[in-house]
């Protein structure tokens, strides 16, 4: 009666745990599995030096890690079937939890899709810097559910391939060099060509700023209270920190020195003088205090 | 105390502080039994004056850095080497080479010096020069350079009033006021002892007109040799071939009876593509 495999199993299993022909077909059955587990892993160690320079990272993870599975199923079915299981009617009966599983594990399943049109495209790798979202983070794998990033500030992100696919994602180091844009507002009463030749030699004299591509400088636009100039700077990508930090004291000691004033918002208080304030008390030097608001 | 020439390897006496003037630049050390120290002011390339002399005795560096080694050894010497990272240097205006011509540079590389043992071992390393960094290639690809502020003059066959005496003696001083302003320019960096010096020849051989505008160098393969107190690299040798492509090869023939400072590594593909003239696109571009 196939319907009672494992009472069978275990009925049997009682029965015959104690003779020596159990313990004998016991450690054949775990020698078995070493050895199957032991190709699997020569086989997987000669698809990762040999995939090492043909293929990119994910897919060749992605290889390295059906292999290993693929010899995990062969070491479980080999056991069973050693046990006596009868794998048909186990398989049979997988078949329809697969489909009750099936619909439990959609997302799953969507992310396990996604997670293979992601290693084809191919639109970042390890190691990349990514921004999906608001998270922004280093390329620690590309599984076939999630991607996993370690953020700048050192913590562990995992983010659902189906989430990566719907989203867009910045690749911010797919290409080696890039551009620093950054707005510098200057009064209106500068010398605006004055004010170009300064940060293009600002920008020349930076020793994180590339001199080619030529750095950018764009008169943006009149502002509330200044005139706004866009300096782009280019620099090869593992220097952003140390470029930003530079130029950006760069500019504000430049401009002091060269007089070009940088305005800030401002808010001018004038103050009328009324009755109301004739009552109050005014300090030299001080806050206005006024008599506090009497709620009848 | 006095050591001549620079590059020689010398005993240094414990706890004494010895300094060599690079051109404007400068590089300390101090041995004291097995523990080295060293420091490095460096100066920006444009700033380089040609005054280069040591190892001498000299106070201990005020205000930098001090680097340290532990090492057992007697002797050691200071040995530049061009920089790993390849330098990009600008043609003035456009050159046109045209085809069955040629034409060849000289120009001056900032070096990366390195203290080291006799047995070759390095103790300390430092750029004593500071060259702004380029890019050549597009957006997308293309190497990380440093960019040298020397606009390159030609120099051809049968030109007249182009040689090194020329531009260090008066008297043959040529009458062309653009020339000479040419040779004075590039005399203010061949004359410094502490940069090699550098040929490269540029020739022609494909139907085309050639346009050199930016040069990048990788010399990474280069060895570099002494003579007469002066820094002399390998010659690079580009060929604009009658297929379009570009062959870059190192011709080291020349200068084989020099004394050796510095041997590059021998790293076999590479070597072996440029030793053999094998197509090297990515050494050149922009002619």
């Amino acid at each position: 009666m196939k319907s009672s495999i494992l009472p069978d199993f275990f009925t049997r299993l009682y029965t015959e745990a104690l003779t020596p022909a159990f313990w004998q077909k016991a450690i054949g059955i775990a020698f078995a599995a070493i050895l199957i587990l032991a190709f699997f892993r020569i086989l997987q160690v000669i698809a990762s030096r040999t995939l090492r320079k043909t293929m990119p990272e994910p897919k060749a993870q992605l290889i390295r890690k059906t292999i290993r599975y693929t010899g995990y199923v062969v070491v479980i079915a080999s056991i069973l079937q050693s046990m006596g299981i009868n794998l048909s009617a186990l398989l049979g009966a997988a078949g329809i939890a697969g489909i009750a599983i099936g619909f439990a594990a959609q997302t799953s399943v969507s992310n396990l899709i996604s997670g293979l049109f992601l290693i084809s495209e191919k639109s970042f790798q390890l190691g990349d810097v990514i921004q999906a979202g608001d998270i922004t983070g280093i390329v620690m794998s590309i599984d076939l559910l999630s991607v996993k990033l370690q953020t700048f500030d050192n913590k562990f992100v995992r983010i659902p391939n189906e989430t990566i696919i719907k989203t867009n994602v910045v690749n911010i180091t797919r290409f080696p060099i890039r551009r620093l844009d950054i707005t510098v507002g200057v009064s209106y009463n500068s010398d605006l060509k004055k004010v170009i030749e300064l940060l293009k030699d600002i920008a020349a004299k930076n020793m994180y700023a590339l001199d080619n591509p030529e750095p950018l400088i764009l008169i943006d636009k009149f502002d509330k209270s200044s005139i706004n100039i866009l300096l782009g700077v280019w620099f090869e990508q593992s220097k952003f920190v140390d470029l930003k930090n530079s130029i950006i004291i760069d500019i504000q000691e430049r401009f002091g020195r060269e007089g070009i004033e940088i305005p800030y918002s401002k808010i001018d208080l004038y103050i009328k003088e009324t009755s109301d304030a004739r009552q109050s008390q005014i300090q030299p030097d001080g806050p206005i205090i006024r008599d506090p608001p009497v709620i009848h | 105390m006095y050591h001549e020439p620079m590059w020689n390897y010398f005993e240094p006496i414990d706890t004494r502080w010895y300094r060599w003037q690079l051109d404007g630049a400068s590089i300390w050390m101090r041995k004291n039994g097995e523990e080295w120290r060293f420091a490095i002011v460096p100066i920006p390339f444009k700033l380089i004056q040609s005054d280069a002399h040591g190892p001498e005795p000299a106070d201990p560096p005020a205000d930098v850095s001090i680097s340290l080694a532990v090492a057992s050894g007697k002797k050691v010497a200071l040995r530049p080497h061009p920089s790993p990272i390849p330098y990009v240097v600008s043609a003035r205006n456009d050159v046109k080479i045209h085809p069955g011509t040629e034409a060849w540079f000289t120009i001056a590389l900032p070096p990366v010096m390195r203290i080291e043992l006799e047995a070759g071992h390095a103790l300390f390393e430092g750029s004593p020069f500071i060259t702004p960094p380029t890019w050549f290639g597009d957006k997308t690809s293309g190497n990380l350079c440093l960019s040298l502020p020397i606009e390159l003059d030609p120099e051809c066959r049968n030109e007249q009033g182009f040689t090194a005496s020329d531009i260090s003696s008066d008297e043959a001083a040529p009458a062309d006021a653009l020339l000479q302003e040419s040779l004075q320019k590039a005399a203010r960096y061949l004359s410094c002892q502490s940069l090699i010096q550098c040929k490269i020849v540029v020739r022609n051989k494909s139907k085309e007109v050639l346009d050199l505008k930016r040069l990048a160098i990788f010399t990474d393969l280069m060895n570099v040799y002494e003579k007469d107190g002066i820094l002399i690299s390998d010659t690079v040798v580009i060929t604009g071939t009658a297929d379009g492509s570009l062959q870059t090869n190192i011709d080291d023939t020349s200068c084989q009876k020099l004394k050796k400072i510095y041997s590059a590594p021998k790293t076999g593909l590479n070597e072996v593509l440029i030793k053999r003239g094998v197509s090297f696109l990515r050494s050149i571009t922009g002619l």
